[in-house]
C-alpha cells in the first residue's frame, strides 16, 4: 500500500465557504483527504462541515457519532456525511481542526465505504468531535469531493486540504 | 452589501500552479448552504433535548432506587455504573 500525493491546498487572504477537488485521477485504489482547519462566523464553537460526492446529496447513508467538549455523545443515522473537524476563531490563534476523510474504491461503480474522523482541537470549551462510518452507493467512481461549511462559516486564510490516492 | 461567499475548487486534471481557482457561490448554493445550517443546528438541538432527557430519566430513576431504601453502593452494582 503506498500513499501518492495529489495536491496541497491552502485557503488564501479571502477565506472561502467550501474546499473542492474536481476531475479526481480514477487510477488509484482508495482515497485519503486530510484537513487543518479553522473558521469564522457561524454560531459557537463547534463548526461542522458537509461532505458530498459527484456534486449529489443523494445515495448516502451514515452513521454518524459526536461529541461536544466530552460532556455527551449523540450518535444517529443519517443520509447526509458530517465531520467536526473545524476549529472556530475563537480558540486560541494558530490553532486549527483536523479531520481524515477516507473512502476505500472510490474510482468502482460499486457502494464506496467511508470514514471520517475528526475533532475542532478547540483549547476553549466547546470542543466538537466526530466518527462517521457510511456508504456511497452512486454508480459512478467519486471524480469531486466538496467540503463545505454550513450558514455563515468561511474557513480562514492557512487552512490546507491534502488529497492521497493510495495503492 | 457583503460580499458575495467563494469558494476553492480545485481542478486535477490541470497543471500544478493552475490548479485553484476562487469561484463566488451562486444564489442556489448560498441558499443551499444557509438550509443546511438551520437543519443541522435543528437536528443538533433535538439530540441534546434527548440526552437532557435521559439525564433526568437515570437521575429519576436512581432517586427512586434511593427513595426504596437502596444504597448508592448497592445502585451503582444494579447499574453497573
Amino acid at each position: 500500500m503506498a500513499y501518492e500525493l495529489i495536491e496541497t491546498i491552502e485557503v488564501g487572504a479571502s477565506g472561502v465557504t467550501s474546499i473542492e477537488f474536481t476531475s479526481i485521477p480514477q487510477d488509484g485504489k482508495d482515497l485519503v483527504i486530510l484537513t487543518s482547519l479553522r473558521g469564522v462566523g457561524g454560531s459557537g464553537s463547534d463548526l461542522p462541515f458537509n461532505i458530498e460526492f459527484n456534486g449529489t446529496t443523494t445515495d448516502r447513508n451514515a452513521v454518524f457519532v459526536y461529541t461536544i467538549n466530552n460532556t455527551s455523545i449523540f450518535s444517529s443515522t443519517s443520509t447526509s456525511y458530517q465531520a467536526r473537524g473545524i476549529t472556530s476563531n475563537d480558540a486560541g490563534s494558530d490553532i486549527y481542526g483536523m479531520a481524515q476523510i477516507y473512502i476505500t474504491n472510490y474510482a468502482s461503480t460499486g457502494k464506496k465505504p467511508i470514514a471520517i474522523e475528526s475533532t475542532g482541537e478547540n483549547d476553549n470549551a466547546n470542543t466538537g468531535r466526530s466518527l462517521t462510518s457510511a456508504s456511497y452507493a452512486g454508480t459512478s467512481g467519486i471524480s469531486q469531493i466538496a467540503m463545505n461549511t454550513l450558514g455563515t462559516t468561511n474557513l480562514k486564510q492557512y487552512s490546507t486540504a491534502s488529497i492521497y490516492k493510495i495503492y | 452589501m457583503s460580499e458575495t461567499p467563494v469558494k476553492l475548487v480545485v481542478d486535477l486534471s490541470k497543471p500544478k500552479g493552475e490548479r485553484e481557482q476562487y469561484i463566488p457561490l451562486t444564489d442556489e448554493e448560498i441558499a443551499q448552504r444557509d438550509a443546511d445550517a438551520v437543519q443541522a443546528e435543528a437536528e443538533r438541538v433535538e439530540r441534546e433535548a434527548i440526552e437532557a432527557q435521559k439525564a433526568a430519566d437515570a437521575q429519576a430513576g436512581r432517586d427512586a432506587l434511593v427513595a426504596l431504601g437502596l444504597t448508592e453502593a448497592q445502585i451503582n452494582a444494579l447499574l453497573g455504573a
